[in-house]
C-alpha cells in the first residue's frame, strides 16, 4: 500500500482540523483527503453513496480496501511514523469496542464541538478565500483602466 | 625512600581494582557483542554488514564510557592498612564499577529493543481488517 485516501466532510471544522495536523506528521504512506460528497470522491469510490460517508469517515487503500469509523482511524494512525505503535494498541477487539463508541459519539456531535472549539472547515476557508482573490482581480482591472 | 615503599596497600589496590575492572567490561562488552548481533541483524532487516558495523560502534563506545568511568573512580582519599583494608576499599570500588556496567548493559538492551520494534513498526500490516474491499 503506498496511498491511503481518507473522504472527510471538509464542511466540518473538527474533522478539517484532523486533516490539517494529520498533514503535518511524518506519514509510512502518502495521504490523499477528498471531501466525502465531492465528485472525485464519487469517482474514485463509486459505492460510497450507500456507505454514508456523511456519519462516520472512510478510508481507503490504494489496493482497493475500505475502513469505517473506528478502524478509518486506527488506519489514520497506523499511517504516521509515531503513531503506529498506538494504532496496534487501539486495534485489540477490547480497545475497538470503546473506540467505536467515542468515534461515534465524536461524528455524531462533530458539528457543534466545532463551533464550541471555533474551528474553521476546509470549505469556510476556501469560501474565504475565494473571495479574498477575487478581490485583487477587481484591483488589477482597476489599474489597467488608469494606465489606458 | 625507605620510609614510603612503592607497593603499598594503596597501589596494591589500586592494581587489582584495574586489572579486574577492566577484565569485567571487557568480559560485558564481549557478552554484549556476541548477542546484541543477532537483535541487530533483525533491526537492519537483515543487513549484517550495517548490523555488524552498529554492533561494533556501540562496543567501542561501551569500552569508552566504562573505561573513562574506571580510571576517574581509581583515587582513594582514604587510607589503606592491612589486607582487610585492601579487601574493603576494593569491594566497594568494585561494586560501584558493577552498577555502573550493570546499568550500561541495561540501557543498551533497551536500544536494542527500541530499534527493534521501531523496525517491527515499518512493516507492520494494518492492523485492522477492512470492512471491504474494491476493485481499485
Amino acid at each position: 500500500m503506498h496511498t491511503l485516501t481518507l473522504f472527510y466532510d471538509a464542511r466540518c471544522g473538527l474533522c478539517s482540523r484532523v486533516r490539517q495536523w494529520l498533514c503535518t506528521q511524518p506519514a509510512y504512506v502518502r495521504l490523499e483527503f477528498l471531501a466525502y460528497d465531492s465528485a472525485e470522491a464519487e469517482r474514485r469510490l463509486p459505492a460510497i453513496r450507500h456507505l454514508h460517508a456523511d456519519q462516520e469517515i472512510l478510508v481507503m487503500a490504494d489496493t482497493g480496501e475500505v475502513w469505517q469509523g473506528a478502524g478509518a482511524w486506527v488506519l489514520c494512525l497506523w499511517a504516521l511514523r509515531e503513531y503506529r505503535g498506538w494504532s496496534a494498541r487501539l486495534a485489540s477487539p477490547s480497545m475497538q469496542l470503546v473506540a467505536r463508541k467515542v468515534v461515534h459519539w465524536i461524528s455524531q456531535n462533530r458539528i457543534g464541538m466545532s463551533r464550541l472549539a471555533g474551528f474553521k472547515s476546509d470549505a469556510e476557508l476556501s469560501d474565504a478565500a475565494e473571495k479574498e482573490m477575487e478581490e485583487p482581480v477587481c484591483r488589477l482591472r482597476h489599474d489597467l483602466d488608469l494606465i489606458d | 625512600m625507605k620510609g614510603t615503599p612503592i607497593m603499598n596497600e594503596t597501589v596494591i589496590t589500586y592494581g587489582l581494582y584495574l586489572a579486574l575492572a577492566v577484565a569485567m567490561t571487557i568480559w560485558v562488552a564481549k557478552t554484549l557483542h556476541k548477542s546484541g548481533r543477532v537483535f541487530l541483524v533483525e533491526c537492519f532487516h537483515g543487513n549484517a554488514e550495517l548490523a555488524d558495523s552498529v554492533n561494533h560502534l556501540l562496543v567501542v563506545g561501551f569500552y569508552l564510557i566504562n573505561i573513562g568511568f574506571v580510571s576517574l573512580y581509581l583515587k582513594t582519599t582514604e587510607t589503606v592498612t592491612g589486607a582487610q583494608g585492601i579487601f574493603e576499599t576494593l569491594s566497594g570500588k568494585m561494586g560501584v564499577v558493577l552498577l555502573m556496567l550493570g546499568g550500561m548493559h541495561f540501557f543498551n538492551l533497551l536500544l536494542f529493543t527500541k530499534l527493534r520494534k521501531r523496525a517491527h513498526l515499518a512493516t507492520m500490516p494494518p492492523p485492522v481488517p477492512p470492512m471491504l474491499r474494491v476493485n481499485a
